[in-house]
């Protein structure tokens, strides 16, 4: 076994050289195959890209082998795991340290790589070789990487008897999804970012042929982001045990820095699609977005800002941070040398126009990143300019990235209802009188219930504006579909239909009102306390009673597991049993605490073991958390309606747009005036 | 006529109204009784200041988290000091500079409004300002250089290739709106 591992080892670690030579061959190839227009040159390319796939594959495999053979001769096993370790564990193992997660990049990075290239070289074949050059250079960055300076297959002279184990906070279901989505999250969106680039260097940028592709994969990349962001708050929520979901830690605000650039391209890009317009600022938003992926990575590896996300420490983040220098400047460059070939075909016709709200939304989202990126790095800042070390922690980006995020949720709110182009003042009055009567009348309802915080009037008020403007157009719609002899159902159904694109759009907004109001609820009307209790003590919190029944301690080799039994009443009805615990690693001399949460869509009665004391006593903090459970309700109404939207249909009925488009050139010109106010 | 008959006739009759705000009025109807279900009244007064106190209050040895996050020990015992303070009548104040004596500010989670920390505050809403110049500067120029070749374009006869862009998009939501009314 421990032979066979052995030669395991040697053999990935041959395919990871044969994948850095291949792919620093098809970057060049690519770049001289698409300049010399050379079909066979590219197709060479093309077909050494998606060899590195299974190459990594394979040496993934390896790792993973000598993961689960135990084998500690490998010095990235022996970092990683041990004995004790569930072996079903190897697969998170694979990607908790440094070398390995880099591995796991460039494996997820080949993987979707290939599925784009095949798709990009049927659809944009001028623009394809370049951006597979794009996408190759960044492969070979992170292949270098491996090889030269963090090679999780490399060997120890003398193998260790046992491992020093995975970090424990890793033991948790959500580790096998949300590390992999997280950083294939930040590695996707060089998948954009090379569509744009290529389309920038074949010189082709000008004709918009790389929007339909550039906007699927920024969605594909943007949803990744998305459910990375999510698994990881849901993680932080159930295992961090302090009843919290999102702390404005470095490393969240480096996976949400990127997030945010790619929220505002994703918008911004169907502009381009639409109207022909944006196009610069499309190139910009998909630089600035590659610009924080990298960031995000950098931060993650060993950047300068301390964070509990410490796994993957390493002293090469400045490597990461030289390299997104290095990228931001040719883009910058490559862009600068193209700039004429970006002008806009259309024209903004007015400032209450659907383009002009799309450009306040960009504008707004890259201003929250900004903040962000100004709140984490400005005690590096503060540290250089006078060596005071500064803390920027939650309160910071509550008070100055909150309200902005309500001013998006406003323009969430009315932005869809604005036409392109131009709306009179007149419509674009009637337009809001609904919105703007439903939130007042909240706003109202809000008041009498005794409801006085104004953050929560405010918010309450926006996320109802942003809903009522969504069923209006609902209801509109399969009303006049329904008058025509469809039943409500067929009727919706058709509708959502007739605009993918629009009304997937419309549920991913759904989405983040239910986000939204999950995050304000929990916000401002939590409760928490700490209670001391011994076996058989009875309090209550809210409508919860609680009785403490005992605890139980388990010895396992790596940990000592305290469980605590309570049984919990809502009001007078008895809804079981809850098992807080609380494990201690004495190898890594660190406590994890699980707390146990009774969840519903109104609130989670949420207990957390705080400490065990000799005498029997014992320390809970008791929370209740009202209406989190839409926040991971949020995440399934978002992936659907992010898919929706990506969902081809009526590709029949395009073509006869296509037609209709020619057919009804002229007769349009009267349309076209008569909606001059 | 479609388009324009889109956004002049009303369809805002009192039916969508009513459906809007019902669809909205549930929402917040479960909110309210979500929050009406918390009695934070229960939470004794001295609770609710050590909760927000401890959660502007960062643990010194595990950077980035506040001691009401951490399970640290001394975040543990920053948290009974916070207890103590207050049962000893200490203002919410005082309590903050007793810990930034002891550890300096780097114990605020967040910067002090003075000296460098100013810089923290200020330097957003600097750039929210230039955010809302830009984008209306921006907007403004996209809309005259708009009009330079509109005007241009309105002498050549028959469409160009910059109004048959434009005018296919108007088709295609005209197509669209035809296939939904």
């Amino acid at each position: 076994m421990k032979i066979s591992s052995d030669f395991m080892v040697d053999i990935g670690q041959v395919a990871i050289i044969a994948a850095f030579s291949v792919t620093a061959y098809a970057s060049i190839m690519a770049f001289v195959g698409g300049m010399l227009k050379a079909r066979d040159v590219v197709a060479s390319a093309r077909w050494g890209f998606y060899s590195v796939a299974p190459l990594l594959i394979f040496s993934t495999g390896t790792l993973i082998y000598a993961f689960v053979t135990n084998d500690f001769s490998v010095k990235y096993v022996a970092e990683n795991s041990n004995l004790s370790m569930p072996r079903i564990y190897a697969w998170v193992a694979f990607y908790s340290g440094n070398a390995g997660s880099l591995l796991y990049i460039s494996l997820a990075f080949s993987i979707m790589g290939n599925i784009s290239l095949y798709v990009l070289s049927k659809k944009i074949p001028y623009t394809a070789p370049y951006a597979l050059g794009v996408m190759s250079l960044v492969q070979l960055f992170f292949l270098s990487v491996i090889l030269f300076m963090a090679n999780p297959l490399e060997r120890l002279i003398f193998a260790p008897v046992d491992g020093q184990g995975i970090n424990p906070l890793l033991i948790h279901f959500g580790m096998f999804i949300h590390p992999p989505f997280q950083m294939l999250g930040l590695i996707s969106v060089a998948i954009p970012f090379s569509v744009g680039m290529g389309a920038l260097l074949a010189g082709r940028a000008g004709r918009d042929e790389w929007v339909d592709q550039g906007r699927l994969w920024g969605m594909v990349s943007w949803l990744i982001l998305t459910i990375g962001l999510l698994l990881g708050a849901w993680w932080a929520y159930t295992i961090l045990g302090w009843g919290g979901y999102w702390a404005w830690d470095p490393v969240e605000n480096s996976a949400l820095m990127p997030w945010l650039a790619m929220t505002a391209f994703v918008h911004s890009v169907m502009v381009q699609k639409r109207r022909g317009m944006f196009r610069m600022w499309n190139m910009v938003l998909i630089i600035v977005s590659f610009t924080m992926a990298q960031l995000g990575m950098f931060i993650n590896r060993g950047g300068p800002v301390p964070s509990v996300h410490s796994f993957a420490e390493s002293t090469m983040g400045w490597v990461f941070l030289a390299v997104m220098g290095l990228t931001l400047f040719a883009s910058v460059l490559i862009f600068v040398s193209k700039y004429d070939s970006l002008q806009s075909k259309g024209r903004l016709e007015s400032f209450i126009s659907r383009e002009a709200a799309f450009l306040g939304q960009n504008i707004l989202f890259l201003l929250i990143a900004f903040v962000t990126l100004w709140g984490t790095v400005f005690p590096i800042f503060s540290q250089a300019v006078d060596e005071t070390t500064m803390t920027v922690g939650k309160p910071f980006f509550d008070k100055v990235n909150g309200p902005l995020m309500l001013l998006l949720i406003l323009l969430m709110g009315i932005a869809p209802q604005l036409p392109w182009r131009k709306v009179s003042w007149v419509s674009f009055r009637r337009m809001l009188r609904v919105p703007v009567s439903v939130a007042f009348l909240v706003c109202l309802l809000l008041l009498t219930l005794g409801i006085r915080q104004p953050w929560v009037l405010i918010s309450i008020s926006l996320f109802s504006t942003a809903l009522s403007g969504i069923f209006q157009e609902w209801v509109r719609g399969s009303r006049s579909l329904h008058r025509r002899g469809n039943n409500w159902a067929v009727a919706f159904f058709k509708l959502l239909g007739a605009n993918r694109p629009r009304y997937g759009g419309y549920i991913v907004h759904i989405a983040v009102v239910m986000l939204g109001v999950g995050i304000v609820a929990s916000t401002f009307f939590d409760a928490q306390k700490d209670v001391v209790m011994k076996p058989g003590d009875i309090q209550t919190l809210g409508k919860y009673t609680f009785k403490y029944v005992g605890v139980e301690e388990h010895i396992y080799p790596d940990r000592l597991e305290e469980i605590a039994t309570f049984q919990a009443w809502r009001g007078a009805k008895n809804v079981g049993l809850m098992y807080p615990k609380r494990s201690f690693y004495p190898e890594f001399r660190i406590s994890s605490t699980r707390g146990a949460i009774l969840t519903s869509p109104i609130e989670d009665f949420y207990l957390i073991p705080s400490e065990f004391r000799e005498d029997g006593q014992a320390v809970f903090r008791v929370l209740i958390n009202p209406m989190v459970w839409w926040m991971w309700a949020s995440g399934p109404v978002l992936i659907g309606g992010t898919l929706f939207s990506l969902s081809p249909g009526r590709k029949r009925k395009k073509r006869q747009t296509l037609k209709s488009r020619i057919a009804n050139l002229s007769s349009l010109r009267v349309v076209e005036t008569g909606q001059e106010p | 006529m479609r388009v324009s008959a889109l956004y002049q006739s009303n369809f805002f009759s009192s039916g969508l109204q009513l459906f809007a705000s019902f669809v909205v009025s549930t929402l917040i109807a479960i909110l309210i009784f979500a929050c009406n279900s918390i009695a934070m009244s229960e939470i004794s007064k001295e609770e609710q200041r050590a909760n927000s106190i401890n959660k502007i209050l960062m643990c010194p040895v595990c950077p980035g988290e506040s001691i009401d996050q951490s399970q640290n020990d001394l975040a543990i015992n920053m948290k009974e000091i916070v207890k103590q303070h207050i049962a000893g009548g200490k203002t919410d104040d005082q309590i903050l500079d007793y810990f930034v004596q002891k550890y300096g500010v780097v114990v605020l989670m967040e910067p002090p409004r003075e000296g460098l920390g100013i810089l923290v505050w200020t330097v957003p809403l600097a750039a929210f300002g230039v955010a809302v110049i830009s984008v209306l500067s921006s907007l403004y120029l996209m809309r005259r250089r708009g009009k330079g070749e509109a005007e241009a374009t309105e002498l050549s006869e028959g469409p160009t290739g910059n109004e048959k862009a434009f005018l296919a998009t108007v088709v295609e939501d005209a197509y669209e709106d035809e296939n939904i009314q």
